[in-house]
C-alpha cells in the first residue's frame, strides 16, 4: 500500500499543550495548530522509554478502533483455561501483540499506526500476585521503538481482577490513526 | 442406439448445461461411475466396532449430523461442536424473529407474518438424491412439490420487446417453434441428406411437426400453446393465441437457453421437493434425536493430533475454553472457516485445504400479497431479468394463501460480491427494482424484506466451494485432505463432485464415516 509520507510541519511552535511528567512541567512542542496530515508523537524528554508521552493527531486524519486481543493457547495439552496454556506474561504479550499485528494488518494498517494503547494485565504468580510490569516490558519492547518499529503509542497499564479466562494474564486495546491516502 | 456415442454425448451435454455436477450426476444415472445400485446407503459396521471408541465432529450441519447419526449406531461415542446456536449450517430457515447475522452488516431481525418463513440456504431437493430421500424417510419429514419451471413465469431482457415480461410459454414454445420450422425447412430442402434416409427424414419432419407445433405447410404461426391473445369465451367466438415472437428476436436474449434449459438438467428436473414449513426440519430432524451429542456455541480454535487421537480446543458461550479428546474427528468446517483455526496437519493436507476457494451468493426475500398468482397465474416456478438480481423466485408452498415470501434476488459470484459491498437498503432497493421490472407496479406491494450475503455469514464465509472449469481437484493437496490425516478425516459439500447440494454433504459423510471404520478395524 502506497501511502502519502507524513507532513513535517516547517513551523513548529511551542504549543500549549502541558503535562505532567514527574515533578516538572513541560511544554510540548507541536505543529501550528490547523495543519493537516499530523501525526505528532512527543516522546518523553529526557527518556528512551518506548512510550509517547502523548500523540497529537490532525483533524483529518482516519482512525481504527481495535477491539481487546487476548493471548492465544501456547501448549495445546494444557487445560486451555489455565495458564499454562497460555505461558507467563512475556509469552502472553508476545502472542497478543502478534495477533494484534495480524489483525491490524489484515485490515491493511500496521502496528507502527498505534497511537493509543491501553494494556489491561493480571496479577500473577511468578512476581508474588502483582502484575508482571517487568515480564510485559519484555514483550512489548521487541515491538515498539525498535529500529524497525520506531513509532510508540501513548500508553497506560492497569491491574485489573481477572479476565474472561482464568489463565489470561493480559489483555491489549489500542487506537490507530494514519493519513488517509 | 449406439451407446458409446450417445453416452459421450449425453455426458459433453449434459457438463455444458449443469456443470461438474450435471456430468457426474449424468455418469452416475448411466451406471459409469457408481455400482449397480444408485445409492447403497451409508458404510455398515457391527455396533461393536465403536464401542470405547470417542470422535468429535466439527460442524453440525447436515454432514455432521449425518457422520453423526451413522456413527452413534455403530457404537461410537460421538460429540458434535456447532459454533452457531442451530443446526444446519447453509441450511437456513428463518421466520419471525430469526436473527440474521453478517461480519458486514448490521444484525436482520425477521418481521414476517406468523407462518411465514424463507429458505436462505437449501431451498430445494431433486428426485435424484437418494440420500437425502432415504434420511426423509427415516425421520418420517413431510414433503411437497417444490416447482422449478411455471409456463406463466416471465423472462425480461432489454434485448427482447423493449424490456417488456413475457410470459415463460411463449420464449419457451416460440423459440421451439422457430428452430422446427428452420429445420423443417433444411430437410425439405436437401440440406440434411448425407446424414439422413428418405425414411429418417419423414419421421424427423413428423417428429418437428408435433414437437414444434407446425401447420401442416412447415411453418410455424404461433400456438395455443403461448397461451390466448383473445380468451375463449363460448362456441363459435373467436379465441386464438399471440402471434409468434420471431426466433431472431428470441435469440437476442443470449441468457434464454441458460434460463430456458435450467429446469431440464438432472438436479433441477421434476419432480424437485421441499419439506413443508422449512429445510430445516432436515436437520432438526437430526438434532433433536442427537440433543445430548451437540454443543452449540462451541467456536473451534485448535484441531491438534496427540499421540493415538486429536484434540479439539473450543471457546464457550461464557468466553472459557474446553477440550475434547477423541480417537477420530471429522472435520465437516468449511476451509473458508478453517483458515481461523490453529491445526496440526501434515503440510499436504493444510496445502490442500488451502487451495479451495469458495463463492458468494445471495438471496433478497420479501414478504407480499401474492399478486403473481392472483395477476399473473404464477404458481411456484421462476421468472429471470437480466439485473444483478437476477430471478424471481416464487414460493411453492400454501398456493393462493392471501401472503406469501418471494425471492426478489437470487445471485451468484460476481453479482454477489457486487451486492456484498452494499448496504442492507441498497440490496434491498435493487431487488425491488428487480421485481418491479418482473412486475411493472408491483414492486411496492414488497414488504419485510431480509437480505442473506453467503459469502459473509459468520461460520460459512462462502455459499459453496468454487466449481467450475478454472478449479482443479487433481493435485496432492486435494487428493491429501479426500485421504485425511491419521484420525482426522473431513467431509461437507466441498469434497463432492456433486456441488452445492445437501446430497453433497451426506455422500461425503458417508465417505469420511467409512475411512474411520478402516481405521478403527486396523488399530
Amino acid at each position: 500500500m502506497t501511502r502519502k509520507s507524513l507532513t513535517i510541519p516547517a513551523l513548529m511552535l511551542a504549543g500549549t499543550l502541558l503535562a505532567a511528567c514527574g515533578e516538572e512541567t513541560t511544554a510540548i512542542e507541536t505543529a501550528e495548530p490547523g495543519t493537516p496530515g499530523v501525526i505528532e508523537r512527543i516522546g518523553i524528554p529526557g527518556s528512551d522509554f518506548p512510550i509517547s508521552m502523548a500523540v497529537r493527531t490532525s483533524s483529518d486524519v482516519e482512525t481504527l478502533y481495535v477491539s481487546g486481543i487476548v493471548p492465544q493457547v501456547v501448549d495445546p495439552d494444557a487445560d486451555p483455561n489455565s495458564r499454562e496454556a497460555y505461558g507467563d506474561t512475556k509469552t502472553q504479550t508476545e502472542t497478543v501483540l502478534k495477533a494484534m499485528e495480524e489483525r491490524m494488518e489484515s485490515a491493511g494498517w500496521s502496528l507502527g499506526d498505534i497511537v493509543m494503547m491501553r494494556v489491561y494485565l493480571v496479577g500473577d504468580e511468578a512476581t508474588d500476585g502483582r502484575l508482571d510490569f517487568a515480564g510485559f516490558m519484555e514483550g512489548y519492547s521487541q515491538f515498539f521503538g525498535t529500529p524497525e518499529q520506531p513509532n510508540k503509542p501513548a500508553r497506560a497499564v492497569v491491574e485489573v481482577a481477572g479476565l474472561i479466562r482464568p489463565g489470561w494474564r493480559i489483555e491489549i486495546e489500542v487506537q490507530a490513526a494514519r493519513v488517509p491516502d | 442406439m449406439q451407446a458409446s456415442f450417445s453416452r459421450r454425448d449425453l455426458i459433453w451435454k449434459f457438463s455444458r448445461v449443469a456443470g461438474i455436477a450435471g456430468a457426474y450426476a449424468a455418469m452416475d444415472a448411466l451406471g459409469l461411475v457408481a455400482a449397480a445400485e444408485p445409492y447403497s446407503g451409508p458404510p455398515q459396521a457391527s455396533p461393536m466396532l465403536g464401542a470405547g471408541r470417542k470422535v468429535v465432529i466439527l460442524g453440525a450441519g447436515l454432514a455432521g449430523l449425518v457422520a453423526a447419526w451413522e456413527m452413534r449406531k455403530a457404537g461410537f461415542s460421538v460429540t458434535v461442536l456447532e459454533a452457531r446456536n442451530r443446526p444446519g449450517g447453509r441450511i437456513w430457515t428463518v421466520r419471525r424473529d430469526s436473527v440474521m447475522d453478517h461480519v458486514h452488516l448490521p444484525p436482520q431481525r425477521v418481521r414476517f407474518n406468523p407462518g411465514q418463513y424463507f429458505n436462505v440456504g437449501a431451498a430445494r431437493i431433486p428426485a435424484v438424491h437418494y440420500g437425502v430421500h432415504a434420511y426423509c424417510r427415516e425421520f418420517g419429514i413431510p414433503l411437497e412439490t417444490h416447482v422449478n419451471v411455471c409456463g406463466s413465469a416471465r423472462f425480461v431482457s432489454s434485448q427482447l420487446r423493449e424490456g417488456q415480461p413475457i410470459e415463460r410459454r411463449r420464449v419457451e414454445n416460440d423459440i421451439r417453434g422457430g428452430v422446427s420450422e428452420l429445420l423443417t425447412k433444411a430437410v425439405n430442402r436437401g440440406a440434411l441428406d448425407q446424414e439422413l434416409t428418405a425414411g429418417d427424414k419423414e419421421r424427423l419432419l413428423d417428429y418437428l411437426s408435433t414437437y414444434g407445433a407446425l401447420s401442416e405447410d412447415g411453418t410455424y404461426d404461433g400456438s395455443i400453446r403461448d397461451g390466448y391473445l383473445e380468451t375463449p369465451t363460448v362456441l363459435n367466438e373467436p379465441y386464438g393465441p399471440p402471434k409468434p415472437i420471431p426466433l431472431t428476436e428470441l435469440l437476442q436474449d443470449e441468457r434464454s437457453a441458460d434460463n430456458l434449459s435450467f429446469g431440464e438438467t438432472l438436479f433441477q428436473q421434476s419432480t424437485m421437493v421441499q419439506p413443508v414449513g422449512g429445510m430445516d426440519a432436515i436437520p432438526y430432524a437430526f438434532a433433536a434425536k442427537l440433543r445430548q451429542h451437540i454443543t452449540y456455541g462451541a467456536v473451534v480454535s485448535h484441531l491438534v493430533r496427540k499421540e493415538s487421537g486429536v484434540r479439539v480446543i473450543y471457546g464457550q458461550k461464557d468466553g472459557t475454553a474446553a477440550v475434547e479428546d477423541a480417537d477420530f474427528c471429522i472435520c465437516t468446517l468449511p476451509f473458508s472457516v478453517m483458515s481461523g483455526v490453529q491445526t496440526e496437519l501434515s503440510p499436504e493436507v493444510k496445502a490442500g485445504m488451502a487451495e479451495f476457494e469458495y463463492d458468494s451468493a445471495g438471496k433478497v426475500a420479501w414478504e407480499s400479497e401474492r399478486f403473481w398468482e392472483v395477476e399473473n397465474h404464477i404458481y411456484g416456478g421462476i421468472s429471470y431479468a437480466d439485473t444483478d438480481s437476477n430471478l424471481v423466485w416464487y414460493p411453492s408452498n400454501d398456493f393462493n394463501a392471501p401472503r406469501g415470501v418471494v425471492v426478489g434476488t437470487y445471485n451468484y459470484v460476481g453479482q454477489a460480491e457486487r451486492f456484498e459491498k452494499m448496504s442492507l437498503q441498497e440490496q434491498f432497493e435493487a431487488s425491488r427494482a428487480n421485481v418491479e421490472k418482473v412486475h411493472p407496479g408491483r414492486g411496492v406491494r414488497l414488504q419485510k424484506p431480509v437480505a442473506v450475503n453467503w459469502g459473509k455469514v459468520p461460520y460459512s464465509m462462502g455459499a459453496w466451494a468454487a466449481e467450475g472449469p478454472h478449479v482443479k481437484h487433481d493435485t496432492p493437496g486435494v487428493r491429501a485432505v479426500v485421504e485425511g490425516d491419521g484420525p482426522v478425516v473431513f467431509a461437507g459439500q466441498h469434497l463432492s463432485p456433486m456441488g452445492a447440494w445437501m446430497e453433497s454433504a451426506v455422500r461425503s459423510a458417508h465417505y469420511a464415516i467409512g475411512q474411520i471404520y478402516d481405521r478403527a478395524k486396523t488399530n
